[in-house]
């Protein structure tokens, strides 16, 4: 009851913070004392609802992070609510539907850098993700987003690229920020060919 | 959305000089200094008073008191002495004790310590007792914050809570009240300012507010909550404090703290897909500056400036 209660809240004020924690807090205290895992897979469910309404409701993606990991630890344990391939299926439609969405795409690079092996993101994630049809080059959330992914790759020079010829680019309120990622991902280059020497 | 000035025609400049916003030489913007004063005088002056729905505010007297205080230090502009010692008393007035040996700031006069009003008071407090110690306000507020230095660190220390989280030690508001990591940071400034950041208080804290850090790379207000401009001002600044920032995810708090400046307006949202607000020019604009000098000190490996941040200050007890 109390849930539905929150249900109405956040259809009047669906990023009202106070509400989104209280909501975390009932979860919690409900999934503790039973060991059904319902609660969870509604969660999942009712954050799918807000975000059909708004795919930029950062709220509903946030709490989604916080159901797909159980609430107990950092790392995911995705068999009580879903599965990790449908989720990162799930991530990687809401993406599409908008390339510019900065909460879909921060949300997708957090999921594959924690869940993913460097093989699993080198071999299927980022080229399934490259396949997305007609990416313009000023979505600065989606680029961005592929040049995390190369650095977890350690594939620095594609990486490099786009910062080069898209992201100081189109976004230049952030072109210090870009600058200073470029060097970085310069270091980390020079280590790595460093390391493959010796 | 913002307009060089030198394209304005000539009958415009001269409104916005007449305005005093521009100044009469070059196409310097002028803060209105004189207007903020008289605007902040509300809360302490018996000239100008503040209007009928303050009331909401009753329980949060030294947090206006500290916004005067601050924001006029910050213009350069100094109270009288009369205006600095009453805002004294009204300060002392806030304090409750506990027990005989414990005691915090509340929102007003018998209202129970709060770690929000105690982080405004002390702050006021200091701002009073740096003026000249020739001024008898300001050597009263020094003496002050010596005497209520140790009854402040036993009723900190009573705000911790290690069994109702998972990761690290929480503070709480209040007695019974919320924790989050406001409350840590208000804990931790005032024990940094009074030399009393001693690991009985400050043990754990680390940990929990690294473990409020999101996906996203901003800190939200408790674990598992979302990255907010205001509780990642909180838990940076307190990080940084307890010299523990760089063992949190420091690029990914970069990358968001960047994106959230909005390219359109110039200022900082709170939270992405979220509005930009002024407020968050001091948030989210506070904690670059703060990320900044963690970086500079990961680069430049400066031993001594770590030092210096860590080594707990004990003049007194």
């Amino acid at each position: 009851i109390e849930l539905e209660y929150l249900d109405g809240v956040l259809q009047a004020d669906g990023k009202n913070y106070h509400a989104w924690s209280h909501r975390q807090c009932l979860v919690q205290l409900m999934a503790a004392g039973t060991a059904d895992t319902d609660i969870w897979k509604n969660e999942l469910t009712a954050t799918q609802k807000l975000l059909e309404q708004d795919v930029r409701n950062n709220s509903a993606w946030n709490h989604r992070w916080f159901v797909i990991h159980q609430a107990n630890n950092r790392e995911a344990n995705m068999t009580a609510a879903t599965e990790l391939s449908t989720e990162i299926d799930f991530v990687r439609q809401q993406m599409q539907l908008d390339v510019y969405n900065e909460s879909s795409c921060r949300y997708f690079v957090a999921l594959l850098k924690e869940q993913c092996t460097v093989n699993d993101i080198a071999q299927i994630q980022l080229p399934t993700l490259l396949e997305l049809s007609e990416v313009p080059d000023d979505a600065a959330a989606f680029w961005s987003t592929v040049v995390d992914l190369y650095e977890q790759i350690h594939d620095y020079g594609p990486a490099k690229t786009l910062l080069q010829t898209k992201l100081t680019k189109i976004d230049p309120i952030r072109q210090n920020y870009w600058n200073w990622r470029l060097q970085q991902l310069t270091i980390k280059e020079e280590e790595k060919q460093a390391q493959a020497q010796s | 959305f913002f307009v060089d000035f030198s394209s304005l025609p000539v009958s415009q400049r001269e409104h916005l000089r007449e305005c005093g916003l521009l100044d009469e030489d070059s196409l310097d913007v002028r803060l209105l200094v004189e207007k903020h004063v008289g605007y902040l005088q509300q809360t302490w002056s018996s000239e100008r008073n503040l209007k009928m729905s303050f009331v909401s505010l009753d329980a949060s007297r030294p947090w206006m008191l500290y916004w005067a205080l601050h924001a006029c230090d910050l213009l350069n502009h100094t109270l009288p002495d009369e205006d600095c010692q009453r805002i004294l008393n009204t300060l002392q007035a806030c304090w409750t004790n506990i027990t005989e040996t414990m005691g915090g700031f509340g929102g007003g006069i018998s209202q129970m310590p709060h770690a929000a009003t105690t982080y405004a008071a002390v702050l006021s407090l200091c701002i009073l007792a740096s003026h000249s110690q020739e001024k008898e306000f300001a050597k009263e507020a020094l003496q002050y914050l010596k005497q209520i230095r140790e009854p402040l660190f036993r009723w900190m220390v009573t705000l911790r809570e290690e069994k109702a989280v998972k990761t690290g030690v929480a503070i709480r508001m209040h007695h019974d009240g919320e924790m989050d990591v406001r409350a840590s940071y208000c804990v931790v400034t005032v024990a940094k300012l009074l030399g009393l950041q001693k690991p009985e208080l400050t043990n754990g804290l680390a940990d929990y507010l690294i473990s409020c850090q999101t996906y996203e790379g901003g800190f939200g207000g408790e674990p598992w909550a979302e990255a907010h401009g205001g509780y990642a001002f909180c838990a940076t600044a307190c990080l940084f404090m307890l010299n523990q920032l760089q063992n949190s995810n420091l690029p990914a708090l970069t990358q968001w703290l960047t994106a959230r400046q909005m390219s359109y307006e110039g200022g900082f949202s709170g939270r992405s897909n979220k509005l930009v607000d002024g407020c968050y020019s001091f948030w989210q604009g506070g904690a670059v500056a703060i990320v900044s000098a963690a970086h500079a000190n990961i680069e430049s490996n400066h031993e001594s400036h770590r030092m210096k941040d860590g080594a707990d200050i004990d003049p007194w007890l």
